[in-house]
């Protein structure tokens, strides 16, 4: 099944109600099928018989309309942050080799090499490439920090997508009025609950403006003015709600499904934001973005257990099945789950056999207690920071591509229950200040990799073999 | 932290401590951007706004929490300075 033709047809349920919010402003249902009706006429003229598109845009009901137009003309979406380094988008642009090039600004600011001219479609911007890649049944591919050093293509086919989508519709959707917020990034997969979940269950889908995204206190605000109902954002941001949202003040009471994913939550953490908001059902779920959401638990203080300051990663959902191999790794099968990396580097194989039924290796290293599964860290160096996926060797790399370091490396701490830590040692020949530091990275990589501290020594311990002696850096701090 | 010290000074011991690991010599010059050069996230910022508030007992609204009014140790004098005399 198409998702996005099975979301325009749903549309019309709901003719009369605000479908998305933006600065005050209501796109109706009625208007958002129009939308994406004008959408998928400007889209088959360019490319009647489908193709990939970068999609370099803002949060709008817009982009919105285009993704769900781009849907029903079978042209796989890559949605790209806007403020990405202009050399990871053309990194992933490489790798994609898409058909259009699709942006909210006339000039292509992004070295994307379309030479020929550009068409406007609806509120946007559209360039040919030349080349036409095509990913067969792929809706779209969100890209992940690779551990080469490259970021890595996760496709996600309609039928991955309609099961994570499916499950949201039958877990949270309940007969009250849902307004949500959303706060994840378009290239975000939390974002596909926020849009897809809410105009299937004939919500409102609330959009803020960039400033207010970043200023936690007005989003505290924001919660209880618009009677937001549903919101689905990190553990990160609900500690920073708690913190800084002044909900004391402007009690969310409408509040009644709080959904997080992305990082492990500190129970007392939990329990400490479901005192300010006794009413709400809180929910962890959990799933890397190559297997979409695979398990949940809903949190109840005093009933839901806790090992280790964790709560349990919850049962399967949908029809996923899961694996723990000897080694604790946990691994995954179900509808939701990927068919593999788009990359132009070699990439372990990241799929086991097992009784004739393909699972992927999570990374993930989980334990069962009493019954529960609780995850307790990875088998690689991949970390989570504020819900990022983060290799250690993008960072490193980028690093390296400044012409006065010869050496790079990344390590990461834990410190207690907040955030990791991610700390950067160079070797260069003349020394340099964070600032020259930050500057040069945020060149190469997004923002939120950068490092915590940046620390400049004149050798790097190695091990026996000649590599980075990570243990002896640690131990330097 | 003594409320003796001039706005700016206060501004500076603070962000010395929380954004430089303590180290004076890492720290921007005053009209050096923080938020639009990613030094400062939402996060740090906010924590900020809330020690500007408990040090100088002053309210900053939700929608005055803005790059506008945060972006440099200047600026964020100026803001301060700005709440106190109203």
């Amino acid at each position: 099944m198409n998702l996005g033709q099975y979301v325009q047809q749903q549309l019309h349920l709901h003719y009369g109600h605000a479908a998305i919010t933006r600065d005050d402003v209501d796109t109706t249902y009625e208007e958002l099928f129009q939308q994406i009706d004008l959408y998928r006429e400007g889209l088959r003229a360019l490319l009647p018989n489908g193709g990939s598109a970068l999609l370099i845009t803002g949060k709008s009901e817009n982009t919105i309309a285009l993704m769900i137009a781009l849907l029903c003309e079978n042209i796989t979406f890559v949605p790209c942050d806007p403020e990405w380094p202009s050399t990871r988008i053309a990194q992933i642009n490489e790798v994609v080799q898409p058909s259009l090039v699709i942006t909210d600004q006339k000039e292509n600011s992004h070295p994307t090499e379309t030479t020929s001219e550009t068409h406007t479609i609806g509120a946007h911007y559209a360039r040919q490439t030349g080349d036409n890649t095509v990913f067969a049944d792929v809706a779209w591919i969100l890209f992940t920090s690779g551990s080469t050093g490259k970021p890595k293509g996760v496709p996600i086919t309609h039928k991955n997508a309609s099961t994570f989508i499916k499950y949201c519709i039958q877990t949270f959707q309940d007969q009250l009025p849902i307004r949500v917020l959303s706060i994840a990034g378009f290239h975000f997969d939390l974002s596909v609950f926020d849009i897809y979940f809410t105009l299937l269950a004939g919500g409102d889908l609330f959009l803020l403006n960039k400033e207010s995204e970043k200023n936690i206190r007005l989003i505290g605000e924001f919660l209880h003015k618009k009677e937001i109902t549903h919101i689905y954002a990190t553990p990160t941001f609900y500690v920073a709600l708690r913190e800084h949202g002044k909900l004391n003040v402007h009690r969310p009471i409408a509040l009644r499904y709080i959904l997080t994913a992305g990082e492990t939550y500190s129970a007392n953490r939990v329990f400490e934001f479901h005192q300010l908001l006794p009413h709400a059902r809180i929910f962890n779920l959990y799933g890397p973005t190559e297997t979409n959401v695979c398990t949940a638990q809903e949190i109840i203080p005093d009933r839901t257990p806790v090992f280790k300051n964790t709560f349990p990663i919850g049962s399967p959902v949908a029809d996923f099945e899961l694996h723990i191999t000897e080694f604790g790794e946990l691994l995954v099968n179900g509808s939701g789950v990927f068919r593999g990396y788009i990359s132009n580097d070699e990439l372990p194989d990241s799929f086991q056999t097992i009784n004739g039924k393909l699972f992927y290796q999570t990374g993930d290293l989980v334990t069962r207690h009493d019954d529960h599964l609780y995850f307790i860290g990875r088998k690689d160096r991949m970390i989570k920071r504020r819900g990022y996926r983060i290799e250690p060797a993008e960072i490193e790399q980028a690093l390296l591509l400044h012409p006065n370091i010869s050496r790079s490396a990344v390590i990461t701490i834990d410190k207690n229950e907040s955030a990791v830590q991610i700390i950067s040692f160079v070797v260069a020949n003349e020394p340099l200040t964070e600032d020259d530091l930050r500057v040069h990275l945020l060149q190469h990589i997004p923002h939120y990799f950068l490092p915590d501290r940046y620390l400049q020594v004149d050798n790097f311990p190695v091990t026996g073999t000649g590599k980075t002696d990570y243990v002896s850096l640690q131990q330097l701090l | 932290m003594s409320e003796a010290l001039p706005i700016i000074e206060t501004v500076r011991q603070y962000l010395t401590e929380h954004l430089c690991h303590g180290d004076r010599s890492q720290l921007p010059a005053d009209d050096a951007s923080l938020i639009s050069s990613r030094l400062m996230d939402s996060i740090i910022t906010l924590k900020l706004v809330s020690y500007l508030e408990d040090t100088f007992g002053i309210a900053f609204e939700a929608h005055e929490v803005t790059q506008e009014n945060l972006d440099s140790i200047n600026k964020i004098a100026v803001f301060v300075h700005r709440k106190q005399s109203t």
